[in-house]
Protein backbone atom coordinates (compact mmCIF):
# COMPACT_ATOMS: atom_id res chain seq x y z
CA UNK A 1 0.00 0.00 0.00
CA UNK A 2 1.17 3.54 -0.96
CA UNK A 3 2.47 5.50 1.97
CA UNK A 4 -0.14 8.58 1.29
CA UNK A 5 -3.05 5.85 1.42
CA UNK A 6 -1.92 5.00 4.82
CA UNK A 7 -1.89 8.18 6.24
CA UNK A 8 -5.57 9.19 4.78
CA UNK A 9 -6.30 5.86 6.63
CA UNK A 10 -4.49 6.91 10.06
CA UNK A 11 -6.82 10.10 8.92
CA UNK A 12 -9.82 8.59 9.02
CA UNK A 13 -8.90 6.24 11.93
CA UNK A 14 -8.08 9.79 14.07
CA UNK A 15 -11.35 11.13 12.98
CA UNK A 16 -13.46 7.84 14.10
CA UNK A 17 -11.90 8.30 17.39
CA UNK A 18 -12.80 11.97 17.63
CA UNK A 19 -16.19 11.78 16.75
CA UNK A 20 -16.32 8.58 19.06
CA UNK A 21 -14.75 10.57 21.96
CA UNK A 22 -18.08 12.75 23.62
CA UNK A 23 -19.75 9.03 24.15
CA UNK A 24 -16.80 7.29 25.72
CA UNK A 25 -15.71 10.52 28.13
CA UNK A 26 -17.64 13.14 29.87
CA UNK A 27 -15.97 16.25 27.95
CA UNK A 28 -17.70 18.20 30.24
CA UNK A 29 -19.88 19.76 27.18
CA UNK A 30 -23.02 20.07 28.41
CA UNK A 31 -24.09 23.65 28.62
CA UNK A 32 -24.83 25.95 25.72
CA UNK A 33 -22.76 28.45 23.56
CA UNK A 34 -23.83 31.24 21.66
CA UNK A 35 -27.54 29.15 21.85
CA UNK A 36 -26.28 26.06 20.72
CA UNK A 37 -24.76 22.98 22.44
CA UNK A 38 -21.35 23.19 23.15
CA UNK A 39 -20.82 19.91 21.87
CA UNK A 40 -21.96 20.89 18.69
CA UNK A 41 -19.08 23.11 19.21
CA UNK A 42 -16.61 20.61 19.50
CA UNK A 43 -17.73 18.77 16.40
CA UNK A 44 -17.44 22.16 14.11
CA UNK A 45 -13.65 22.52 15.27
CA UNK A 46 -13.28 18.61 14.69
CA UNK A 47 -14.50 19.06 10.90
CA UNK A 48 -12.09 22.37 10.68
CA UNK A 49 -9.70 19.86 11.35
CA UNK A 50 -10.43 17.04 9.13
CA UNK A 51 -10.90 19.96 6.02
CA UNK A 52 -7.14 21.25 6.81
CA UNK A 53 -5.63 17.60 7.47
CA UNK A 54 -7.33 16.58 4.00
CA UNK A 55 -5.94 20.04 2.52
CA UNK A 56 -2.28 19.68 3.71
CA UNK A 57 -2.30 15.66 2.48
CA UNK A 58 -3.82 16.44 -0.52
CA UNK A 59 -1.11 19.11 -1.44
CA UNK A 60 1.62 16.80 -0.35
CA UNK A 61 0.41 13.94 -2.60
CA UNK A 62 0.24 16.47 -5.45
CA UNK A 63 3.70 17.93 -5.05
CA UNK A 64 4.94 13.97 -5.32
CA UNK B 1 -47.70 37.47 -7.14
CA UNK B 2 -46.36 33.95 -6.10
CA UNK B 3 -46.80 32.73 -9.91
CA UNK B 4 -44.64 35.46 -11.14
CA UNK B 5 -41.97 34.91 -9.01
CA UNK B 6 -42.33 31.39 -9.66
CA UNK B 7 -42.15 31.55 -13.43
CA UNK B 8 -39.32 34.50 -13.10
CA UNK B 9 -37.06 31.98 -11.36
CA UNK B 10 -37.38 29.28 -13.44
CA UNK B 11 -37.03 31.22 -16.36
CA UNK B 12 -33.82 32.41 -14.85
CA UNK B 13 -32.15 29.33 -13.86
CA UNK B 14 -33.42 26.54 -15.60
CA UNK B 15 -34.10 28.38 -19.31
CA UNK B 16 -31.08 30.92 -18.75
CA UNK B 17 -29.13 28.22 -18.80
CA UNK B 18 -30.60 25.89 -21.68
CA UNK B 19 -28.13 25.24 -24.36
CA UNK B 20 -29.78 24.18 -27.67
CA UNK B 21 -27.69 21.84 -29.63
CA UNK B 22 -28.01 20.39 -33.26
CA UNK B 23 -28.62 16.51 -33.71
CA UNK B 24 -25.32 17.29 -35.12
CA UNK B 25 -23.78 18.51 -31.81
CA UNK B 26 -25.34 15.42 -29.60
CA UNK B 27 -22.98 12.71 -29.10
CA UNK B 28 -22.77 11.08 -25.20
CA UNK B 29 -19.34 12.37 -24.09
CA UNK B 30 -21.17 16.12 -25.24
CA UNK B 31 -25.24 15.04 -23.62
CA UNK B 32 -23.91 13.58 -20.89
CA UNK B 33 -20.62 14.49 -20.02
CA UNK B 34 -20.67 18.03 -20.59
CA UNK B 35 -17.41 16.94 -22.62
CA UNK B 36 -15.36 16.52 -19.54
CA UNK B 37 -14.59 20.01 -19.24
CA UNK B 38 -15.97 21.71 -15.73
CA UNK B 39 -12.94 23.58 -13.48
CA UNK B 40 -13.56 23.29 -10.00
CA UNK B 41 -16.27 25.93 -9.27
CA UNK B 42 -18.67 24.70 -12.06
CA UNK B 43 -17.67 21.14 -10.30
CA UNK B 44 -18.60 22.06 -6.86
CA UNK B 45 -21.66 23.01 -7.12
CA UNK B 46 -22.91 20.85 -9.65
CA UNK B 47 -22.14 18.29 -7.13
CA UNK B 48 -23.70 20.56 -4.17
CA UNK B 49 -26.65 21.51 -6.03
CA UNK B 50 -26.98 17.94 -7.36
CA UNK B 51 -27.19 17.07 -3.02
CA UNK B 52 -29.41 20.38 -2.29
CA UNK B 53 -32.57 17.83 -2.64
CA UNK B 54 -35.49 17.38 -0.95
CA UNK B 55 -33.79 15.39 1.34
CA UNK B 56 -31.59 18.99 2.11
CA UNK B 57 -34.69 20.72 2.40
CA UNK B 58 -37.88 19.60 3.78
CA UNK B 59 -35.66 16.20 5.18
CA UNK B 60 -33.08 17.78 7.56
CA UNK B 61 -35.88 20.61 8.63
CA UNK B 62 -37.90 17.76 9.54
CA UNK B 63 -35.43 15.84 11.16
CA UNK B 64 -34.09 18.68 12.83
CA UNK B 65 -37.46 19.44 14.31
CA UNK B 66 -37.79 15.70 15.27
CA UNK B 67 -34.33 14.96 16.70
CA UNK B 68 -32.75 18.26 17.44
CA UNK B 69 -29.20 19.50 17.09
CA UNK B 70 -27.46 15.78 16.35
CA UNK B 71 -28.85 16.05 13.14
CA UNK B 72 -26.98 18.83 12.20
CA UNK B 73 -23.34 16.61 12.73
CA UNK B 74 -24.60 13.73 11.16
CA UNK B 75 -25.31 15.83 8.11
CA UNK B 76 -22.25 18.64 8.14
CA UNK B 77 -19.23 16.35 9.37
CA UNK B 78 -21.09 12.83 7.75
CA UNK B 79 -21.28 14.52 4.35
CA UNK B 80 -17.71 16.40 5.08
CA UNK B 81 -15.96 12.42 5.91
CA UNK B 82 -17.74 11.90 2.18
CA UNK B 83 -15.25 13.67 0.98
CA UNK B 84 -12.64 11.32 1.31
CA UNK B 85 -14.57 9.08 -0.88
CA UNK B 86 -13.60 11.77 -3.98
CA UNK B 87 -10.53 10.60 -3.07
CA UNK B 88 -10.18 6.49 -2.73
CA UNK B 89 -12.78 6.19 -5.37
CA UNK B 90 -13.43 9.42 -7.41
CA UNK B 91 -9.40 10.61 -8.15
CA UNK B 92 -8.84 6.89 -9.56
CA UNK B 93 -12.51 7.03 -11.56
CA UNK B 94 -11.92 9.82 -13.26
CA UNK B 95 -8.94 8.71 -14.07
CA UNK B 96 -9.93 5.18 -15.67
CA UNK B 97 -12.87 6.97 -16.98
CA UNK B 98 -10.10 9.89 -19.23
CA UNK B 99 -8.22 7.25 -20.04
CA UNK B 100 -11.00 4.28 -21.30
CA UNK B 101 -13.56 6.75 -22.18
CA UNK B 102 -15.69 5.56 -19.57
CA UNK B 103 -19.39 7.26 -19.13
CA UNK B 104 -21.07 4.92 -16.43
CA UNK B 105 -19.97 3.01 -13.30
CA UNK B 106 -20.88 0.85 -14.84
CA UNK B 107 -18.38 0.71 -17.87
CA UNK B 108 -15.90 0.75 -15.44
CA UNK B 109 -17.06 -2.25 -13.66
CA UNK B 110 -16.88 -4.38 -16.92
CA UNK B 111 -13.65 -2.29 -18.37
CA UNK B 112 -11.73 -3.68 -15.27
CA UNK B 113 -13.06 -6.77 -14.84
CA UNK B 114 -14.84 -7.93 -18.17
CA UNK B 115 -17.98 -9.17 -15.89
CA UNK B 116 -20.69 -8.38 -17.63
CA UNK B 117 -22.71 -9.95 -14.82
CA UNK B 118 -20.90 -7.71 -12.23
CA UNK B 119 -21.38 -4.42 -14.11
CA UNK B 120 -24.93 -5.35 -14.47
CA UNK B 121 -25.81 -6.01 -10.95
CA UNK B 122 -23.94 -2.82 -9.90
CA UNK B 123 -25.90 -0.98 -12.70
CA UNK B 124 -28.95 -2.49 -11.68
CA UNK B 125 -28.80 -1.86 -8.10
CA UNK B 126 -28.14 1.93 -9.11
CA UNK B 127 -31.23 2.22 -10.87
CA UNK B 128 -33.28 0.13 -8.16
CA UNK B 129 -32.28 2.27 -5.20
CA UNK B 130 -32.30 5.64 -6.88
CA UNK B 131 -35.80 5.09 -7.88
CA UNK B 132 -37.27 6.34 -4.49
CA UNK B 133 -34.70 9.21 -4.37
CA UNK B 134 -35.72 10.40 -7.23
CA UNK B 135 -38.99 10.30 -6.37
CA UNK B 136 -38.23 12.00 -3.24
CA UNK B 137 -37.59 15.27 -5.23
CA UNK B 138 -41.16 14.77 -6.99
CA UNK B 139 -42.90 14.40 -3.57
CA UNK B 140 -41.02 17.77 -1.85
CA UNK B 141 -41.93 19.87 -5.18
CA UNK B 142 -45.27 18.74 -5.08
CA UNK B 143 -45.56 19.53 -1.20
CA UNK B 144 -44.21 22.99 -1.72
CA UNK B 145 -45.84 23.72 -4.73
CA UNK B 146 -49.21 23.31 -3.54
CA UNK B 147 -48.11 24.89 -0.51
CA UNK B 148 -46.80 28.02 -2.52
CA UNK B 149 -50.06 28.28 -4.27
CA UNK B 150 -52.31 27.77 -1.34
CA UNK B 151 -53.99 24.84 -2.79
CA UNK B 152 -54.79 26.54 -5.85
CA UNK B 153 -52.60 23.79 -7.74
CA UNK B 154 -52.82 20.07 -6.30
CA UNK B 155 -50.50 18.15 -5.03
CA UNK B 156 -50.92 15.44 -7.94
CA UNK B 157 -51.26 18.37 -10.83
CA UNK B 158 -48.02 20.14 -8.77
CA UNK B 159 -45.99 16.79 -9.21
CA UNK B 160 -47.49 16.31 -12.78
CA UNK B 161 -46.28 19.98 -13.95
CA UNK B 162 -43.00 19.55 -12.07
CA UNK B 163 -42.20 16.21 -13.37
CA UNK B 164 -42.87 17.36 -17.54
CA UNK B 165 -41.07 20.79 -16.94
CA UNK B 166 -37.94 18.99 -15.95
CA UNK B 167 -38.05 16.28 -18.74
CA UNK B 168 -38.55 18.64 -21.34
CA UNK B 169 -35.50 20.37 -20.07
CA UNK B 170 -33.24 17.38 -19.81
CA UNK B 171 -34.08 16.27 -23.00
CA UNK B 172 -33.75 19.65 -24.79
CA UNK B 173 -30.65 20.60 -22.63
CA UNK B 174 -28.37 17.15 -21.51
CA UNK B 175 -25.72 17.39 -18.75
CA UNK B 176 -24.32 20.87 -20.18
CA UNK B 177 -27.22 22.70 -19.15
CA UNK B 178 -27.70 20.62 -15.90
CA UNK B 179 -24.30 21.67 -14.80
CA UNK B 180 -24.81 25.56 -15.45
CA UNK B 181 -28.37 24.87 -13.94
CA UNK B 182 -26.42 24.18 -10.95
CA UNK B 183 -23.93 26.62 -10.31
CA UNK B 184 -26.75 29.30 -10.25
CA UNK B 185 -29.08 26.86 -7.99
CA UNK B 186 -26.14 26.62 -5.67
CA UNK B 187 -25.79 29.83 -5.21
CA UNK B 188 -29.15 31.27 -4.81
CA UNK B 189 -30.13 28.37 -2.68
CA UNK B 190 -27.36 29.48 0.09
CA UNK B 191 -28.41 32.86 0.12
CA UNK B 192 -32.10 32.47 0.57
CA UNK B 193 -31.67 29.61 3.01
CA UNK B 194 -29.63 32.26 5.18
CA UNK B 195 -31.83 35.07 4.16
CA UNK B 196 -34.60 32.61 5.74
CA UNK B 197 -32.60 31.63 9.18
CA UNK B 198 -32.04 35.67 9.68
CA UNK B 199 -35.79 36.64 9.34
CA UNK B 200 -37.23 33.70 10.81
CA UNK B 201 -34.29 33.99 13.75
CA UNK B 202 -35.44 37.78 14.30
CA UNK B 203 -39.35 37.07 14.36
CA UNK B 204 -38.77 34.80 17.11
CA UNK B 205 -36.25 37.41 19.20
CA UNK B 206 -33.04 36.32 17.81
CA UNK B 207 -30.60 33.05 17.41
CA UNK B 208 -29.81 32.82 20.68
CA UNK B 209 -33.34 33.89 22.34
CA UNK B 210 -35.01 31.70 19.93
CA UNK B 211 -32.86 28.35 20.94
CA UNK B 212 -33.39 29.31 24.77
CA UNK B 213 -36.71 29.03 24.38
CA UNK B 214 -36.73 25.75 22.64
CA UNK B 215 -34.32 24.45 25.37
CA UNK B 216 -36.31 25.58 27.84
CA UNK B 217 -39.24 23.52 26.58
CA UNK B 218 -37.39 20.44 24.51
CA UNK B 219 -33.59 20.05 26.10
CA UNK B 220 -33.47 16.81 24.57
CA UNK B 221 -33.34 18.63 20.85
CA UNK B 222 -29.75 19.93 22.26
CA UNK B 223 -28.39 16.61 23.72
CA UNK B 224 -25.96 14.29 22.05
CA UNK B 225 -27.80 11.70 22.02
CA UNK B 226 -31.30 12.88 20.76
CA UNK B 227 -34.50 12.35 21.85
CA UNK B 228 -35.50 9.70 24.47
CA UNK B 229 -31.30 8.90 24.16
CA UNK B 230 -32.05 7.30 21.02
CA UNK B 231 -28.68 8.10 19.79
CA UNK B 232 -26.21 5.70 21.08
CA UNK B 233 -22.51 5.28 20.48
CA UNK B 234 -23.06 2.83 18.38
CA UNK B 235 -25.77 4.72 16.21
CA UNK B 236 -23.94 7.65 16.28
CA UNK B 237 -21.01 5.71 14.45
CA UNK B 238 -23.19 4.66 11.88
CA UNK B 239 -24.88 7.70 11.00
CA UNK B 240 -21.54 9.61 10.72
CA UNK B 241 -19.63 6.88 8.56
CA UNK B 242 -22.64 6.34 6.36
CA UNK B 243 -22.51 9.11 4.06
CA UNK B 244 -18.43 8.04 2.95
CA UNK B 245 -20.01 4.81 1.67
CA UNK B 246 -23.10 5.95 0.19
CA UNK B 247 -23.08 9.53 -1.41
CA UNK B 248 -19.85 8.36 -4.10
CA UNK B 249 -22.29 5.93 -5.23
CA UNK B 250 -25.16 8.02 -6.36
CA UNK B 251 -24.83 7.50 -9.98
CA UNK B 252 -25.84 11.26 -10.44
CA UNK B 253 -22.62 11.79 -8.61
CA UNK B 254 -20.48 9.05 -9.76
CA UNK B 255 -21.06 10.49 -13.74
CA UNK B 256 -20.01 13.65 -11.18
CA UNK B 257 -16.76 11.97 -11.41
CA UNK B 258 -15.80 12.29 -14.59
CA UNK B 259 -16.92 15.66 -15.41
CA UNK B 260 -13.53 17.00 -13.87
CA UNK B 261 -11.41 18.52 -16.49
CA UNK B 262 -8.43 17.71 -14.86
CA UNK B 263 -7.58 15.70 -11.89
CA UNK B 264 -6.96 18.98 -9.21
CA UNK B 265 -10.07 20.81 -10.01
CA UNK B 266 -11.57 17.08 -8.47
CA UNK B 267 -9.56 17.35 -5.61
CA UNK B 268 -10.59 20.92 -4.85
CA UNK B 269 -13.77 19.88 -5.70
CA UNK B 270 -13.58 17.51 -2.65
CA UNK B 271 -12.22 19.77 -0.15
CA UNK B 272 -15.02 22.23 -0.61
CA UNK B 273 -17.14 19.65 -0.38
CA UNK B 274 -15.45 18.55 2.78
CA UNK B 275 -16.11 22.70 4.24
CA UNK B 276 -19.32 23.82 2.85
CA UNK B 277 -21.53 21.73 4.78
CA UNK B 278 -20.61 23.09 8.20
CA UNK B 279 -22.23 26.08 7.35
CA UNK B 280 -25.33 25.40 5.24
CA UNK B 281 -26.25 22.02 7.03
CA UNK B 282 -27.52 24.21 10.29
CA UNK B 283 -29.80 25.95 8.62
CA UNK B 284 -32.82 23.88 8.00
CA UNK B 285 -32.21 21.91 11.17
CA UNK B 286 -32.06 25.33 13.17
CA UNK B 287 -35.41 26.36 11.18
CA UNK B 288 -36.51 22.72 12.07
CA UNK B 289 -35.95 22.89 15.98
CA UNK B 290 -37.22 26.36 15.83
CA UNK B 291 -40.89 24.92 14.60
CA UNK B 292 -41.43 23.83 18.22
CA UNK B 293 -41.86 27.62 19.11
CA UNK B 294 -45.01 27.50 16.53
CA UNK B 295 -45.88 24.05 15.37
CA UNK B 296 -46.09 21.53 18.61
CA UNK B 297 -47.42 17.95 18.03
CA UNK B 298 -46.14 17.57 14.66
CA UNK B 299 -46.00 13.79 13.95
CA UNK B 300 -44.78 11.50 10.84
CA UNK B 301 -44.84 12.41 7.46
CA UNK B 302 -46.39 15.83 8.77
CA UNK B 303 -42.55 16.65 9.77
CA UNK B 304 -41.54 17.16 6.50
CA UNK B 305 -43.86 19.79 6.33
CA UNK B 306 -42.34 22.24 9.07
CA UNK B 307 -40.09 24.55 6.78
CA UNK B 308 -42.89 25.15 4.67
CA UNK B 309 -45.24 26.16 7.19
CA UNK B 310 -42.71 28.05 9.01
CA UNK B 311 -41.66 29.86 6.44
CA UNK B 312 -45.19 30.89 5.87
CA UNK B 313 -45.76 31.90 9.24
CA UNK B 314 -42.72 33.58 10.07
CA UNK B 315 -41.53 35.46 6.72
CA UNK B 316 -42.62 38.33 4.14
CA UNK B 317 -45.09 36.79 1.24
CA UNK B 318 -41.91 37.70 -1.04
CA UNK B 319 -39.13 35.57 0.95
CA UNK B 320 -41.57 33.29 1.74
CA UNK B 321 -42.54 32.46 -2.06
CA UNK B 322 -38.34 32.71 -2.98
CA UNK B 323 -37.48 30.25 -0.38
CA UNK B 324 -39.68 27.65 -1.48
CA UNK B 325 -39.29 28.34 -5.51
CA UNK B 326 -35.90 27.90 -4.81
CA UNK B 327 -36.45 24.71 -3.45
CA UNK B 328 -38.53 23.93 -5.75
CA UNK B 329 -35.96 24.38 -8.24
CA UNK B 330 -33.25 22.62 -6.27
CA UNK B 331 -35.46 19.80 -5.99
CA UNK B 332 -35.68 19.77 -9.92
CA UNK B 333 -32.23 20.27 -10.46
CA UNK B 334 -31.54 17.34 -8.49
CA UNK B 335 -34.07 15.55 -10.42
CA UNK B 336 -32.89 16.19 -13.89
CA UNK B 337 -29.09 15.11 -12.44
CA UNK B 338 -30.55 11.64 -11.73
CA UNK B 339 -33.06 11.40 -14.60
CA UNK B 340 -29.65 11.74 -17.17
CA UNK B 341 -27.86 9.48 -15.08
CA UNK B 342 -30.18 6.53 -14.91
CA UNK B 343 -31.04 6.63 -18.49
CA UNK B 344 -27.26 7.03 -19.39
CA UNK B 345 -27.12 3.75 -17.37
CA UNK B 346 -30.05 2.64 -19.00
CA UNK B 347 -28.61 2.88 -22.80
CA UNK B 348 -25.08 2.19 -22.35
CA UNK B 349 -25.36 -0.79 -19.67
CA UNK B 350 -28.42 -2.69 -20.93
CA UNK B 351 -28.94 -1.65 -24.10
CA UNK B 352 -25.34 -1.26 -25.91
CA UNK B 353 -24.08 -4.88 -25.34
CA UNK B 354 -27.25 -6.26 -26.48
CA UNK B 355 -27.55 -3.91 -29.58
CA UNK B 356 -23.91 -2.97 -30.82
CA UNK B 357 -25.30 -1.57 -34.22
CA UNK B 358 -27.21 1.55 -31.95
CA UNK B 359 -24.72 4.63 -33.48
CA UNK B 360 -24.26 7.46 -31.17
CA UNK B 361 -27.28 9.92 -32.31
CA UNK B 362 -29.46 7.01 -31.64
CA UNK B 363 -28.03 6.30 -28.32
CA UNK B 364 -28.63 10.12 -27.02
CA UNK B 365 -32.55 9.77 -28.30
CA UNK B 366 -32.99 6.45 -26.62
CA UNK B 367 -31.74 8.48 -23.27
CA UNK B 368 -34.11 10.76 -23.68
CA UNK B 369 -36.64 8.08 -24.11
CA UNK B 370 -35.73 6.72 -20.85
CA UNK B 371 -35.41 10.32 -19.13
CA UNK B 372 -39.81 10.51 -19.66
CA UNK B 373 -39.93 6.38 -18.53
CA UNK B 374 -38.05 7.11 -15.43
CA UNK B 375 -39.77 9.67 -14.78
CA UNK B 376 -43.22 8.56 -15.10
CA UNK B 377 -42.24 5.89 -12.38
CA UNK B 378 -40.96 8.41 -9.92
CA UNK B 379 -44.28 10.14 -10.65
CA UNK B 380 -45.84 6.90 -9.78
CA UNK B 381 -44.12 6.24 -6.42
CA UNK B 382 -44.97 10.14 -6.00
CA UNK B 383 -48.56 9.79 -5.81
CA UNK B 384 -48.12 7.16 -3.23
CA UNK B 385 -45.20 7.91 -0.53
CA UNK B 386 -44.29 5.04 1.27
CA UNK B 387 -42.63 6.80 3.67
CA UNK B 388 -41.45 10.06 5.24
CA UNK B 389 -39.10 11.76 3.22
CA UNK B 390 -35.97 11.09 5.38
CA UNK B 391 -36.36 7.43 6.19
CA UNK B 392 -37.26 6.75 2.12
CA UNK B 393 -34.36 8.75 1.33
CA UNK B 394 -31.81 6.36 4.14
CA UNK B 395 -33.68 3.38 2.55
CA UNK B 396 -32.52 4.18 -1.07
CA UNK B 397 -28.44 5.31 0.68
CA UNK B 398 -28.32 1.93 2.18
CA UNK B 399 -28.88 0.28 -0.92
CA UNK B 400 -26.02 2.48 -2.53
CA UNK B 401 -23.91 2.13 0.05
CA UNK B 402 -23.69 -1.63 -0.21
CA UNK B 403 -22.01 -1.31 -3.64
CA UNK B 404 -19.26 0.38 -2.16
CA UNK B 405 -16.72 -2.58 -1.52
CA UNK B 406 -17.07 -4.13 -4.77
CA UNK B 407 -16.47 -0.74 -6.18
CA UNK B 408 -13.17 -0.14 -4.88
CA UNK B 409 -12.04 -3.58 -4.63
CA UNK B 410 -12.55 -3.29 -8.76
CA UNK B 411 -11.03 -0.50 -8.81
CA UNK B 412 -7.83 -1.30 -6.76
CA UNK B 413 -7.95 -5.39 -7.24
CA UNK B 414 -9.74 -6.18 -10.12
CA UNK B 415 -7.81 -9.35 -10.59
CA UNK B 416 -8.33 -10.93 -6.90
CA UNK B 417 -12.24 -10.66 -7.46
CA UNK B 418 -14.16 -13.81 -8.29
CA UNK B 419 -17.05 -11.62 -10.29
CA UNK B 420 -20.26 -14.52 -9.28
CA UNK B 421 -19.85 -14.30 -5.68
CA UNK B 422 -19.34 -10.13 -5.93
CA UNK B 423 -22.72 -10.31 -7.79
CA UNK B 424 -24.03 -12.64 -4.87
CA UNK B 425 -22.07 -10.41 -2.27
CA UNK B 426 -24.37 -7.68 -3.38
CA UNK B 427 -27.45 -9.08 -3.49
CA UNK B 428 -26.89 -10.32 -0.25
CA UNK B 429 -26.33 -7.33 0.87
CA UNK B 430 -29.66 -6.22 -0.60
CA UNK B 431 -31.25 -8.40 0.97
CA UNK B 432 -30.51 -7.28 4.67
CA UNK B 433 -30.76 -4.17 3.56
CA UNK B 434 -34.61 -4.79 2.33
CA UNK B 435 -34.82 -7.14 5.00
CA UNK B 436 -34.40 -4.53 8.05
CA UNK B 437 -36.39 -1.75 6.31
CA UNK B 438 -39.58 -4.32 6.32
CA UNK B 439 -38.36 -5.84 9.82
CA UNK B 440 -38.03 -8.70 8.97
CA UNK B 441 -34.75 -9.28 11.28
CA UNK B 442 -35.29 -8.71 14.55
CA UNK B 443 -33.56 -5.50 15.22
CA UNK B 444 -31.54 -6.42 18.54
CA UNK B 445 -29.33 -8.66 16.35
CA UNK B 446 -28.24 -5.14 14.87
CA UNK B 447 -26.66 -4.11 18.09
CA UNK B 448 -27.80 -0.96 17.72
CA UNK B 449 -25.88 -0.15 14.19
CA UNK B 450 -27.80 0.93 11.09
CA UNK B 451 -28.38 -2.24 8.57
CA UNK B 452 -25.85 -1.17 6.24
CA UNK B 453 -23.12 -1.94 8.66
CA UNK B 454 -24.25 -5.39 8.33
CA UNK B 455 -24.82 -5.17 4.98
CA UNK B 456 -21.42 -4.00 4.21
CA UNK B 457 -19.62 -7.03 6.05
CA UNK B 458 -21.80 -9.50 4.31
CA UNK B 459 -20.29 -8.07 1.21
CA UNK B 460 -16.63 -8.02 2.28
CA UNK B 461 -16.84 -11.23 3.10
CA UNK B 462 -18.65 -12.58 -0.06
CA UNK B 463 -15.52 -11.13 -1.67
CA UNK B 464 -13.38 -12.42 0.68
CA UNK B 465 -14.32 -15.57 -0.24
CA UNK B 466 -14.38 -15.25 -3.69
CA UNK B 467 -10.69 -14.13 -3.59
CA UNK B 468 -9.63 -17.43 -1.84
CA UNK B 469 -11.58 -19.50 -4.68
CA UNK B 470 -9.86 -17.42 -7.13
CA UNK B 471 -6.72 -17.83 -5.28
CA UNK B 472 -7.46 -21.89 -5.05
CA UNK B 473 -8.36 -22.14 -8.59
CA UNK B 474 -5.20 -20.33 -9.82
CA UNK B 475 -2.88 -22.96 -7.96
CA UNK B 476 -1.05 -25.40 -10.25
CA UNK B 477 -2.14 -28.58 -9.67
Amino acid sequence: MKSSSVWLLILLAGMLILIQLPFWTDLGLNGLWLGLPQWLWYYVVVQIFFVMALWFWSRVKSKK
Amino acid sequence: MIYTILLAYLAFTFLGSLRWKSQSEQNPESYFLANRGLTTFGLFFTILATNFSAFYFLGFAGQGYKMGFSHYVIMSLGTGLAAISFFIIGVPAWRLGKAHGYITASELIFGQTRSRVLAMTVSSTMIVFTLPYLALQIIGGGYLLSNLTDGDLSYSLSIILLTAFTIAYVVIGGMESVARTDLKQGLLVIIFMFLAVLLIGQQLGGLQTANWSVFDHHPELFALNGEKGSFTASKWFSMLVFWIFCIPMFPQLFSRFYLAKTEEHLRQSALLYALIPLFISILPVLIGVWGHLSFEGLEGKNIDQVLPLMLKEHTSPLLSALVMTGAIAAFMSTLDSQLLALSTMITRDFMLPIRKSIDLPTQVRWGKIWVGLLALIGLTIGFFPFDTIFDMGKMAFSGLAVLFPVVAAVIYKPEKINHSWAAAGIISGLAVIVGSYYQFFNPPLLNGFEPYLPALLVVIFFLFLGSIINSIKKRPA
